[in-house]
């Protein structure tokens, strides 16, 4: 194994292990005041309705952090390492500390949980943007690749032959392991925690586990781009509406990050699908936004989208109209 | 992955369909190890139905190029793309032997005369 930096064992190591030791330390630290059953869960109004025996909580929390740390050092391990799961993981970390101070302030010297400290609105946005906070602290610890930078474009037109009774099909796809981790991680704890927060870390995380992959299609119709491993929502672009095609390299904070992005307000408009840096397939249209969708090995498809627009290779450089 | 098939009216759809992919094994655009779309996908790139592909994915599955496993999808076999070449061309010359009136021996004497 190669040999670590010392910021590597910092941002993915030591700092969330700490985190995860405050996670199980602040209860601890108050244990002989805390009542045998704690209440451990409010309603929207801040009125305490669940409750857990003291030592069961403080298990589950426990392996909580453990396993989002472990989520986060085995794809470190695997070379996956990136800012924005290491973002992920300090901001799902600090969420947990906050909301654990919480219910450890809520329940402090109290006889029973039943009549635990109502939970306002202020301490739980204090919660969440600790969150916040640590999650910022995790994207500058990270000495994983930021995704800042600009694109690179090959500088020729990619044809194919074809030959006159034969026809083509081109299918392409992109997938990105730190995206799907990031969002089990988020859908995982949200479910957990079982209350509005987790609701959103849900649906957050469904969002991004949605735009993990992405499937591309080039037939004699046109383009088909979809979302999603299954594809879905998928949107088709005809042939006509389609100038020439290029590949390039994407870094996503280019287009502003992940997902579904829209970048250039009059000029250079261009819609883009980003589930991971690297290469993409750009639609150059005449009338509307350009289309870049990140895609595997997308030589094939521009070659083929080329030939089928019969754009010649030498109409290069910078028109590519034909 | 890019797909080219020959439309001729002669050959069943579903036998374009997996020669399709054995030459995209065998050019390299297919990967071994390497998941073949969806029957679904492909179908609908493809214009035809779905079964359509089934068949042809079958079709490469008893011919030892492909497996279809439950759950994981269709995954193209290691070391197909050393095999699928010389077994579409045997195909071939069985198929247009047959129709020559040639014997399995006369087109083992007529292999072994070439390679010789």
């Amino acid at each position: 194994m190669r040999s670590r930096s010392m910021r590597w064992w910092i941002a993915e190591v030591s700092v969330p292990l700490g985190l995860v030791a405050v996670l199980v330390a602040l209860p601890f630290a108050f244990w002989d005041r805390l009542p045998e059953s704690l209440a451990r869960h409010w309603d929207l109004s801040g009125v305490p309705n669940g409750w857990s025996p003291r030592t069961g909580f403080v298990v589950i929390i426990a392996v909580l952090g453990f396993l989002i740390w472990s989520a986060l050092i085995s794809a470190g391990l695997r070379g996956m390492a990136s800012k924005a799961l290491t973002s992920v993981v300090y901001f799902v970390l600090g969420i947990l500390v906050g909301a654990t101070a919480l219910t450890v302030w809520a329940n402090v010297d109290l006889r029973s949980g039943e009549v635990a400290q109502e939970v306002g609105f202020l301490p739980v946005m204090a919660m969440i943007l600790g969150g916040v906070f640590f999650g910022a602290l995790g994207w500058f610890l990270s000495a994983a690749e930021s995704g800042f930078g600009t694109e690179t474009v090959g500088d020729q037109v990619l044809t194919m032959q074809l030959d006159p009774d034969e026809s083509a099909v081109w299918l392409g796809r992109a997938h990105s392991v730190v995206l799907t981790l990031a969002a089990g991680i988020l859908a995982g704890t949200g479910v957990v925690l079982h209350d509005a927060v987790g609701a959103v870390l849900l649906v957050v995380g469904v969002l991004m586990f949605w735009f993990s992959a992405a499937r591309v299609s080039v037939s004699a119709t046109g383009v088909t781009i979809g979302a999603s491993p299954w594809g879905w929502p998928a949107k088709h672009v005809a042939l006509s509406e389609i100038s020439w095609a290029e590949s390039l390299e994407v870094e996503p904070l280019a287009y502003g990050g992940w997902g579904l992005r829209f970048r250039g307000l009059r000029e250079n408009k261009t819609a883009a699908l980003i589930v991971r840096k690297g290469p993409a397939l750009r639609l150059v249209r005449a009338d509307k936004a350009d289309i870049v969708v990140t895609v595997d090995s997308p030589d094939g498809g521009v070659a083929l989208l080329n030939t089928l627009l019969g754009v010649r290779p030498k109409a290069a450089t910078n028109e590519g109209e034909e | 992955m890019l797909l080219r098939l020959n439309f001729d009216d002669a050959t069943p759809l579903y036998s374009q369909i997996a020669a399709a992919i054995n030459r995209s094994i065998r050019d390299g655009e297919i990967k071994e190890g390497e998941n073949l779309p969806t029957a679904r996908e492909l179908a609908k790139v493809l214009d035809v139905n779905m079964h359509t592909v089934l068949r042809a994915y079958s079709e490469l599955a008893d011919s030892g190029v492909i497996d279809m496993r439950r759950g994981r999808g269709s995954v193209v076999r290691e070391g197909a793309s050393s095999k699928t070449s010389v077994l579409l061309l045997v195909a071939r010359l069985v198929e247009e032997g047959r129709r020559q009136g040639f014997s399995a021996t006369e087109l083992g004497a007529l292999v072994e005369k070439e390679m010789s």
